[in-house]
């Protein structure tokens, strides 16, 4: 049978099917169960999300009170609070994003502004994206052989907070360098017209058009940080010294909020007779915590983007191509 | 000409390098403190003993690699359709509002420490499996699957939907206009075209399951010394593995074993974004998913018929059985 003939058939059989009532009648009903399976998948996600949020804040704001928050945990009665974990988590976030920034930023202004297509470029570009995907659990070994055997550092917060680190420059690299990126380029043009330098048209002119991005950056990487778990219990450790609770020295061991909570569900802590119900009050602090840091990195990110909408001149369009 | 200052180039240049340096550092450090192990014991224990026990100094991988396995695959089985549906919800079916909202979950989701679905697994999963579903003692696979599931939505779901928004509307257009019903325009049009894209997504999940810690020590029990009866009693997977045992070593064979598990994680991780790489790249040079894409719509506009349009391949039961009646007019 000839092809010719083999599509003439095809196209009455097409006709055919398209003219009877029942294929197409079974066509939309097809349809209409796509359609209901579909909005019930992303239906089920809404639900969950509201679920987790309702079961964790009714499981935690009993236990949540001001002294709670202010106070250490106590040994054989009830009532201890978490305000040591907390402190030592503000402070790794702090701690952490002090090295992230500056790093990340640096990384992002060379990828943006200096990187040539080379050899090198594509290796930076494949160290940060395999950076980000290297589970953070790996980060945590590489933080436990490095920073504590072989720099002797020990379980610290310092340790944690260089592990950290690595585990986020990624994001902070990623979401910068779009940052800088969406400077319009007349901005430099100007700059680079009136003689400026290349350093003093990114320092003056390009820096201060990113910031916006880049703390969006920092409040996003914040989250993770304020979150992270696994890689400090192998390089912050599990336990604050109980004489030096709020101390800032960086070579102290610390536990963060996240990993007080793990360590009161999975290890027990000796003596804490009220474990399970520090634990809800825990879980609830850190959840505020970080919804308060993504909708605040949320609502930034849209007031920045109606400002630029608003006032740049330049469409986007005209950002500088990679050279 | 633009005057540059070297010092100011040689300063970032030098916290660009810091991101190569670091992962040949990883690279290095890992897997040169990881393959010490094979002082200790021979690869065959490693990789082929089927238990992992301390206090005997026998490492074996084979309980660590069966819970990450399993894990994985029923996580996935669950997870990939339900956020492909999702997916293709948010881009062809869902009103700008509606995909606001639903944007806005996927990040939240994405955004919760993995503490916090432990936390929830504990409190609600394993007790589930154990009462609702009589499987064991309910800490152990199956408890740590459904939590994964969850954990691994925002990941498939936002490249999937980078990758169906991206495709022509052209495409669309076609189906519609041959009168085509929504889904069987997303069923033989768009989920062919969006192929590779999808499947990135699928890879880049799996990632996320097989690295996962936290949500899945708390709640697999932690069982390393054999290989799990059924889905419901206590098992391990290789991160949980290491964040449990690693701080509490004692011998130095022990923690060169977890190192090791540490450098094979990583070597999986770079297998699978090796292996995204190259399903990306292929993609612009419009070969393999986008050009059957396109001669699922062209023919049937060419010759008045689905017919040649039609790929075996992607026929499935029910979903694609009006076009089967329509091919054999029925």
């Amino acid at each position: 049978m000839s092809a010719d003939a083999r599509d003439d058939i095809a196209a009455r059989r097409t006709r055919a099917a398209l003219r009877n009532p029942t294929a197409r009648r079974r066509a939309h009903l097809v349809n209409l169960l796509a359609t209901i399976v579909m909005s019930a998948a992303a239906l089920l996600l809404v639900v969950v999300l509201f679920a987790v949020i309702f079961i964790l804040l009714r499981a935690g704001l009993p236990a949540i009170s001001w002294t709670f928050l202010t106070t250490g945990g106590t040994f054989f009665e009830e009532g201890g609070g978490i305000a040591p974990q907390i402190f030592v988590s503000l402070y790794m976030l702090v701690l952490s994003l002090l090295i992230t920034t500056p790093l990340g930023v640096g990384a992002a202004i060379y990828l943006a502004e200096y990187a040539k297509p080379s050899r090198l470029t594509s290796a930076i570009r494949f160290s940060t994206e395999a950076l980000s995907s290297v589970p953070s659990v790996v980060f945590g070994v590489f933080g436990a052989v490095v920073f504590l055997s072989y720099f002797q550092f020990g379980f610290s917060i310092l340790s944690g907070a260089l592990t950290l680190t690595l585990l986020n420059l990624p994001l902070m690299v990623r979401i910068s360098e779009d940052a800088i990126r969406s400077v319009p380029a007349s901005y430099r043009e100007a700059s680079l017209a009136l003689g400026g330098t290349q350093w003093e048209t990114i320092r003056k002119a390009v820096l201060p058009s990113a910031v916006p991005g880049i703390v969006t950056a920092m409040v996003l990487t914040g989250g993770r940080i304020i979150g992270e778990t696994a890689p400090l219990i192998l390089t912050t450790g599990t336990t604050i010294s109980p004489n030096a609770q709020y101390s800032l020295n960086p070579l102290a061991t610390g536990e963060t909020l996240a990993v007080h909570i793990w360590v009161l569900k999975i290890v027990g802590v000796p003596g804490l007779t009220d474990a399970n119900s520090v634990a809800n009050g825990a879980a609830a602090v850190l959840l505020i915590m970080v919804l308060l840091l993504n909708i605040g990195a949320a609502l930034f990110t849209s007031r920045l983007e109606r400002r630029l909408r608003g006032t740049s001149g330049a469409p986007r369009a005209s950002r500088r191509k990679k050279e | 000409m633009v005057r540059k200052s070297i010092w100011a180039q040689s300063l970032f240049f030098s916290t660009a390098a810091l991101l190569v340096i670091s992962t040949a550092a990883l690279v290095l450090f890992i897997g040169g403190n990881g393959l010490q192990v094979f002082r200790y014991i021979s690869p065959a224990t490693f990789f082929l003993a089927p238990t992992w026990d301390q206090n005997t100094d026998t490492f074996g991988i084979l309980p660590l690699l069966y819970g990450s396995i399993m894990t994985t695959l029923i996580t996935l089985i669950i997870s990939a359709p339900l956020a492909i549906a999702v997916a293709f919800f948010m881009v062809e079916v869902a009103s700008p509002p509606v995909r606001r909202v639903l944007r806005s979950t996927v990040e939240l989701f994405a955004s919760l420490p993995s503490v916090i679905y432990g936390f929830l697994g504990l409190i609600i999963v394993v007790p589930w499996v154990r009462e609702a579903l009589h499987v064991g003692l309910g800490k152990g696979i199956l408890a740590a699957s459904i939590v994964l599931i969850f954990m691994v939505q925002p990941t498939i779901v936002s490249i999937a939907e980078d990758a169906i928004r991206s495709l022509p509307e052209s495409l669309r257009e076609g189906a519609l206009a041959v009168g085509a019903t929504r889904w069987q325009m997303i069923w033989r049009v768009l989920l062919p075209a969006a192929r590779s894209g999808i499947i990135t997504a699928v890879i880049l999940g799996i990632g996320r399951a097989i690295g996962e810690t936290m949500a899945v020590q708390m709640v697999i029990g932690n069982i390393t010394s054999r290989i799990p009866a059924n889905l419901g009693t206590g098992a391990t997977t290789m991160p949980a593995a290491i964040v449990t045992q690693y701080p509490e070593t004692t011998s130095a064979a022990h923690r060169s074993a977890l190192i090791m598990v540490a450098f094979m994680l990583l070597l999986i991780t770079f297998a699978l974004i090796t292996i995204v790489r190259i399903a990306t790249n292929r993609q612009p040079g419009a070969p393999s998913a986008s050009r059957k894409a396109r001669q699922h719509i062209a023919a049937p506009i060419q010759q008045q018929g689905l017919t040649e349009g039609a790929n075996p391949q992607n026929l499935h039961d029910d979903e694609s059985a009006a076009f089967d009646q329509m091919r054999s007019g029925a």
